[in-house]
């Protein structure tokens, strides 16, 4: 029977490292989701739309995608080094569900854009932040073999 | 799929804190294997399976 080793020194990264855990930060994300959709709720200056000429609109969109995604790339790298593989499964598989709300609740708005009352994009960014947080905390629950 | 870890673990008289330590990931994981809420990825299973000097089939059943 190997004796256990004795608990290394923390230094003051693993101590700061030890607060900043994923159910934490999900637990801010959900409080702040929660407050975003209530401050929009709130605001009474729903501004006018006006279609922006295509060209630019479609250049810029592609750009900052481009970008963010390669930039997102490279932080779910250092997320993978940082997070044991468990945590980030359940990081990662609450992304995919955040993605699929997102854009179905989009969709039943854009469906029933007649009948609900209108959304704007800061409200759809709170419906993604609060359904990653839900869906992290469904598999913290379940489990990832649910 | 089925595991071994506790009771190979509570041979050892190690806690899940002391596993995890080990394999360098968070309690939890190890948690979370035991509890089958959770199924390794292969490099961690062969982490598993080094550490307790076996091969992971002896520690690793299937349903």
């Amino acid at each position: 029977m190997k004796p256990v080793q004795q608990e290394p020194r923390k230094n003051l990264w693993s101590l700061i490292s030890g607060w900043l855990k994923p159910d934490w930060l999900f637990l801010f994300m959900l409080f702040a989701s929660v407050l975003l959709a209530v401050l929009n709720g709130l605001k009474t200056d729903i501004y006018q739309y006006v279609p922006p000429p295509l060209f630019p609109k479609l250049a810029l969109l592609m750009g900052t995608m481009m970008l963010f995604s390669a930039l997102a790339t490279l932080g779910a790298k250092l997320d993978r080094r940082h997070l044991d593989d468990y945590m980030f499964q359940m990081v990662a598989n609450g992304a995919v569900i955040a993605i699929i709300t997102t854009i179905l609740v989009n969709m039943i708005w854009d469906v029933g854009s007649g009948l609900l009352p209108a959304i704007t994009r800061d409200d759809l960014v709170a419906v993604m932040m609060g359904s990653w947080s839900l869906g992290y905390f469904f598999y913290r629950w379940r489990g990832l073999n649910a | 799929m089925k595991n071994r870890l506790k009771v190979l673990r509570a041979e050892r008289d190690w806690s899940q804190a002391d596993l995890a330590e080990r394999l360098k990931v968070s309690r939890q994981s190890v948690n979370a294997i035991e509890t089958g809420k959770y199924d390794p990825s292969l490099p961690l299973a062969f982490k598993i399976a080094d550490l307790f000097e076996m091969t992971i089939e002896e520690i690793f059943l299937q349903d």
